[in-house]
């Protein structure tokens, strides 16, 4: 009881630092948190800015989610994000000849097989040799970046950005009809009830799980180690390649050197705030990209600058998680 | 105990100790005649003075304790006298360790109070206690594992300060002091996770000794002790009673306690059923006091032991070798073979290559060299999931670390081994149905006192056990390797766990028994093998009539190799 009210005095705390912060900034708080709230909902662009931004966090969310219950700090989900982009679109080049089912399943198969394999190398590492999956998940990330640089820099290269030519049309993915918004937005939407299925409904999750809780009572049960955290990390990684390859076919059209974009950090406190769980993942994902929407907004309505709003959106994560340690203890 | 203000006060009540001391009890170090501690007012109120002419050493008047809606202690009046040895009977669950909680601070009572050599005392925590000069060796070890015996002890000791080389050196030249005058060897160099259980233990034991506490709480001492040092032990107790400390113990060795104590107080459902010194009573009697009538008639039965005519080899182990976990010696080149339907006994002082050997045939310690050969196959080198398939079912000797998952429900813990076959997972679904089926099930077979959603670790011990025993014979073994079932358990669960493996052979299962328990090893083995240092040194057939052999060759001495 104690402790749960020092942790709400902390969190009114902080809240009161930033809203100091952004008084003296020249602005009033209850303006910006307002506008921060209010901005998706504005307009249908807005909103369609807001889907579409939802769309990859929320996959990415949903792959660390499957591997965090599993014990599996993979923290290199920016890696898979990239391997899905190299393989999905490397291939999707290619098939400009093709019908467009084709295509557009090819890349998302491809993409996510890409990142399933990034995944997979730092769950055998794992599960095998006994490497910890947060080093190796996070050297991947600079080991994907790398190769991709290279691909856009010189094999791939065209034109005079470090860039690839255009994918064709045949990959592209089609529209939903309500809004202007790509289907990979439905494929985020049904991943999160599948990660509630396989987590708390199958076998597979059940020994993830107990991998998660104690991987020395998971060996003596006699459950394979190695191939669960390399399933997982594959599962992971194919979440985080599809995201990948999503945003270089659906929003920049081309194979790009600037893909390593933290998202992958994002989610890891997005998944942290969901406690794991699959709903809290489509709420916290919501939540987080509402902050970023947001903030983009109130630097012109509010005319905080730049560095402000990333302050702020921090802040407001943690007064969340201050509160979900409240409502726990 | 090192003070962080001058002549800190040690109490509400406002007992000090003479002499300008803080610390308490370390007036007693070496020289016992000097024992001289007086209350607030000079008084005398402890020390070298015959029994039973003091106020109590701890008085403990009318303690209750609820958890939730568990009832874990109901008006219980405890005392002990000062230069006593008071031992404290119950089964799992009676409430000895959380009376002992309660004197020690870390649970404080509902209702009831404490008084301290007849100083009224509100110990709210262990410092609390600490500062009284009580000191407590836990069942469950509570020692840092990546630090020596030496850094353990000083953690203790300084408070926010850190520690200088010279004092730590300092405090390592009196662990092996006390270790050479209590016999109570532990591994100075190493650190704690390389150090066997038994190690651990007695590192539990010589640093309660390190504090000099004036009452001493021992919880299980000798669970992991051998025969001989267990026997030992109970004369050092008397020692240390001898010596004007004032000692409770914990335990299930009834004849420990008949030999070793000055009165016996025993629980039983959170209320005290019994106060008696040992001339008075019986081990039946204490038995019956503890588990109720009922329940006293319970013993093994042998009747069908004659009847086991199978004879094929379930398993075998061809000179098996592999590394030390952290004790002295690993395995050195082991065979035995056990055939279904018998009960084959590995017997050995802790560290004697117990917990490699049980890791080996698991599958979750690394063979350097040999073989092991379960249900005709060759798994020395497959993983765990393999020779289960192969019909091998364990219960750890750790049941907290490789046995249960704490956080997690009974019926969790009880899918664990059967969650990916049918009838539990149907077209890659889990049927929720079937695992809570087969919870209540076997909660009722085992009789587990437990919901299927009740999580493990609010289960006492004997049923955390239960709750392993009945996964593991649930799932059909044709080879039960039982690594210290009964350890820390208490008279009922631990007869209940021997005759559970004794039914197991009788239905044609091969029973490999690891237990540091002599006296359950004669009861429920076929035949009995002896570790020491790695090996087998011997094997017996009859191990009724040869109790004593057996006992030397645990101890080391040397006899005439039998072949297993």
């Amino acid at each position: 009881m104690m402790a749960s009210r020092a942790v709400v005095r902390v969190g009114i705390a902080l809240f009161l630092i930033v809203s100091a912060v952004v008084i003296a900034a020249g602005a009033n708080p209850f303006s910006v948190a307002w506008n921060i709230t209010r901005t998706p909902f504005e307009s249908v662009s807005n909103f369609e800015q807001y889907l579409l931004a939802l769309t990859p966090l929320l996959l990415v969310s949903c792959g660390l989610a499957i591997a965090f219950r599993g014990g599996l700090y993979n923290i290199g989900a920016d890696g898979q994000m990239i391997a899905g982009a190299i393989v999905g679109g490397g291939v999707g080049i290619e098939l400009s000849g093709a019908p467009r089912l084709v295509g557009v399943v090819a890349v998302l198969v491809l993409g996510a097989v890409g990142g399933a394999a990034w995944g997979a190398l730092s769950g055998v590492l794992r599960g095998r040799y006994g490497v910890s999956e947060v080093l190796s998940s996070l050297l991947l990330i600079f080991v994907a970046d790398f190769i991709l640089r290279y691909l856009v820099r010189d094999p791939w290269r065209d034109g005079f950005l470090p860039q690839s030519a255009r994918l064709p049309e045949s990959t592209k993915l089609p529209e939903l009809q309500v809004v202007d918004v790509h289907i990979g937005l439905l494929i985020a939407l049904a991943v999160v009830p599948l990660l509630w299925l396989l987590v708390d409904h199958t076998p597979f999750g059940f020994r993830l799980q107990a991998l998660g809780a104690s991987e020395e009572v998971a060996r003596a049960s006699g459950i394979a180690i190695a191939r669960t955290a390399t399933v997982a990390m594959a599962l992971s990684g194919a979440c985080a390649g599809m995201a990948g390859v999503i945003q270089t076919v659906a929003i920049e059209g081309r194979i790009v050197q600037s893909l390593n974009s933290g998202l992958g950090f994002t989610a890891i406190v997005v998944v942290l705030v969901a406690r794991m769980r699959a709903l809290g993942v489509l709420l916290a994902s919501a939540f987080v990209v509402m902050l970023t929407v947001g903030g983009e907004t109130v630097q012109r309505s509010d005319g905080l600058s730049a560095f402000i709003v990333p302050m702020i959106q921090a802040v407001a994560i943690l007064v969340v998680l201050v509160m979900d340690q409240q409502g726990r203890s | 105990m090192v003070a962080r203000g001058p002549a800190r006060k040690a109490q509400a009540g406002g007992t000090r100790v003479a002499g300008g001391g803080d610390r308490l009890g370390v007036l007693a170090i070496g020289v016992e005649s000097s024992i001289v501690v007086t209350n607030a007012r000079n008084r005398y109120v402890g020390g070298l003075l015959t029994k039973g002419s003091l106020p109590p050493a701890v008085d403990m008047r009318g303690v209750s304790k609820t958890f939730g809606r568990l009832v874990a202690l109901d008006g219980v009046d405890f005392d002990i006298a000062c230069g006593e040895v008071h031992a404290l009977l119950g089964e799992n669950g009676a409430g000895k360790s959380t009376l002992m909680s309660v004197l020690f601070g870390l649970h404080r009572a509902d209702e009831g109070s404490i008084a301290i050599h007849g100083t009224p005392a509100e110990i709210r925590s262990p410092q609390d206690s600490a500062s009284l000069g009580i000191g407590m060796v836990h069942q469950h070890f509570r020692l840092v594992p990546t630090l020596t015996a030496a850094q353990n002890i000083a953690l203790g000791l300084s408070g926010q300060r850190l520690v200088r080389p010279k004092e730590l050196r300092e405090i390592d030249d009196r662990i092996a002091a006390l270790s050479e005058q209590f016999g109570l060897e532990v591994p100075r160099g190493l650190s704690v996770w390389q150090m066997s259980v038994g190690d651990r233990q007695r590192l539990e034991i010589l640093r309660a000794l390190y504090h000099e506490a004036r009452i001493l709480i021992l919880d299980e001492p000798t669970a992991v002790l051998t025969p001989g040092e267990a026997e030992r032990f109970v004369d050092q107790m008397r020692q240390l009673a001898d010596a004007g400390r004032s000692i409770v113990v914990i335990t299930h060795h009834l004849d420990e306690v008949m030999r070793g104590s000055d009165r016996i107080t025993v629980l039983r459902q959170g209320r005290k059923v019994g106060e008696v010194s040992p001339a008075d009573t019986s081990v039946r009697e204490l038995a019956e006091m503890m588990v109720g009538s009922e329940a006293a008639g319970r013993v093994v039965s042998r009747e069908c032991r004659s009847d086991r005519s199978a004879d094929d080899v379930i398993m075998r182990v061809d000179d098996l070798r592999a590394r030390s976990l952290g004790g002295a010696v690993g395995i050195a080149g082991v065979d035995f073979e056990v055939r279904s339907g018998e009960v084959v006994g590995i017997a050995g002082v802790e560290g004697n290559g117990q917990v490699e050997l049980e890791g080996a045939i698991v599958g979750t310690v690394r063979v350097d060299s040999g073989a092991v050969v379960v249900g005709g196959r060759d798994v020395t080198s497959a993983t765990p999931g393999t020779r289960m398939s192969e019909g091998l079912s364990v219960i750890p000797s750790d049941r907290y670390r490789s046995g249960v998952i704490g956080s997690w429900s009974v019926e969790r813990n009880l899918a664990l081994l059967t969650i990916s076959k049918r009838p539990f997972a149907r077209r890659g679904r889990i049927d929720h149905r079937e695992v809570r089926e087969q919870a209540v099930r076997l909660i009722r077979d085992f009789s587990v006192k437990a919901k299927p959603v009740t999580t493990v670790e609010s289960l006492s011990g004997g049923h955390a056990q239960r709750v392993v025993l009945a996964r593991c014979l649930d799932s059909n073994p044709r080879l039960l390797l039982a690594a210290q079932p009964t350890r820390g358990l208490d008279v009922g669960a631990a007869a209940f766990v021997r005759q559970a493996l004794l039914d197991q052979a009788d239905r044609g299962v091969g029973v490999l028994l690891i237990s540091s328990d002599l006296d359950e090893l004669l009861e429920v083995s076929d035949r009995v093998l002896v570790m020491y240092r790695g090996r087998i040194v011997g094997a017996w057939s009859d191990p009724g009539g040869s109790r004593a052999e057996i006992g030397q060759a645990m101890g080391g001495s040397h006899v005439a190799h039998v072949a297993p």
